[in-house]
């Protein structure tokens, strides 16, 4: 099972952010955790803890949009690669990276085997709590469901 | 009669890769082997200054084995060659990762101009050299 977080897409979505940790923490057991970072594509978690200068693309030269092109490419490339490995990915989507995953996704094979979960735009309060919920339950099942 | 248009070769690895303040990478060479590519870069120096205080001992700091922040992908610095301190780093490209990456870049629309982009190479060398705190 793997999740894959919107890094930087709000305050404290960070590996070791509350609001990171407590999507992590709705999987009944622990997955694999990425995160999708533009222009990279999919990171691991320890590489994110890690915080390697690669991370920012401000001062690589490129513009939002070409990260963003570039993004889609790595993510689907990373989706037709190592996705397989994985029997189910959740993905929590918002912001610039709802059209990325939007045109990675379209006409991979592993489309089927990911569930997208799309922020809340508004709501207030605590907009946080259903993805959570929604989470456990589709990663519960999952866990429960041999492949 | 028209004329055929000529196909645009799209290159594996950029062939070079402007490293501001520290050098210019010139690809030398790409090996296959039965898994992966790799990418060999003679890294120029802008001057004797950066490659004294940054960039000669570079392999000696880096972490054993090599630098693999992205899936598919790693770089390496190797030892100076000669007594004239030519560098070299060489960058690696899973052949399954690098076969799916051309394949998202034809269905999904170019993004650079080679199928690995200069600035993710640029972008790991800095990585390596913030991880070994140069």
């Amino acid at each position: 099972m793997g999740l894959i977080l919107p890094y930087g897409v709000t305050a404290n979505m960070e590996p070791g952010g509350p609001l990171w940790e407590s999507l992590v923490a709705a999987a009944p057991a622990r997955p694999q955790v990425y995160g999708l970072v533009v222009p990279w594509g999919i990171v691991h978690e320890r590489t994110l803890y890690a915080s390697p200068a690669f991370l920012a693309h401000g001062g690589l030269g490129i513009s939002e949009k070409d990260a963003a092109a570039h993004a889609v490419v790595a993510l689907r490339a990373w989706l037709d690669t190592y996705g397989p490995a994985h029997q189910q990915l959740a993905a929590v989507i918002g912001g610039p990276f709802t059209p990325i995953w939007n045109r990675a996704v379209t006409g991979s094979l592993m489309a089927p085997k990911i569930k997208l979960f799309q922020l809340p735009t508004r709501g207030g309060g605590r907009p946080w709590g259903p993805i959570r919920k929604r989470l456990s339950s589709f990663m519960g099942k999952s866990m429960r469901t041999p492949s | 009669m028209s004329e055929a248009k000529p196909s645009r070769r799209v290159l594996l690895f950029p062939e070079q890769i402007e490293m501001p303040p520290l050098a210019t990478a010139h690809l030398r060479q790409v090996t296959p082997s039965d898994r992966e590519l790799v990418a060999r870069y003679e890294l120029v120096p802008v001057d004797e200054q950066v490659y004294d205080e940054r960039l000669r001992d570079l392999h000696v700091n880096a972490p054993s084995g090599a630098f693999s922040p992205l899936s598919g992908t790693w770089l390496k610095v190797l030892e100076p060659e000669d007594e004239e301190g030519h560098l070299f780093m060489c960058f690696g490209l899973h052949k399954g990762y690098g076969r799916a990456l051309a394949a998202a870049r034809a269905q999904k629309g170019r993004s650079t101009d080679s199928l690995v982009p200069g600035f993710q190479i640029r972008a790991m060398l800095y990585g390596l050299l913030g991880t070994v705190g140069v």
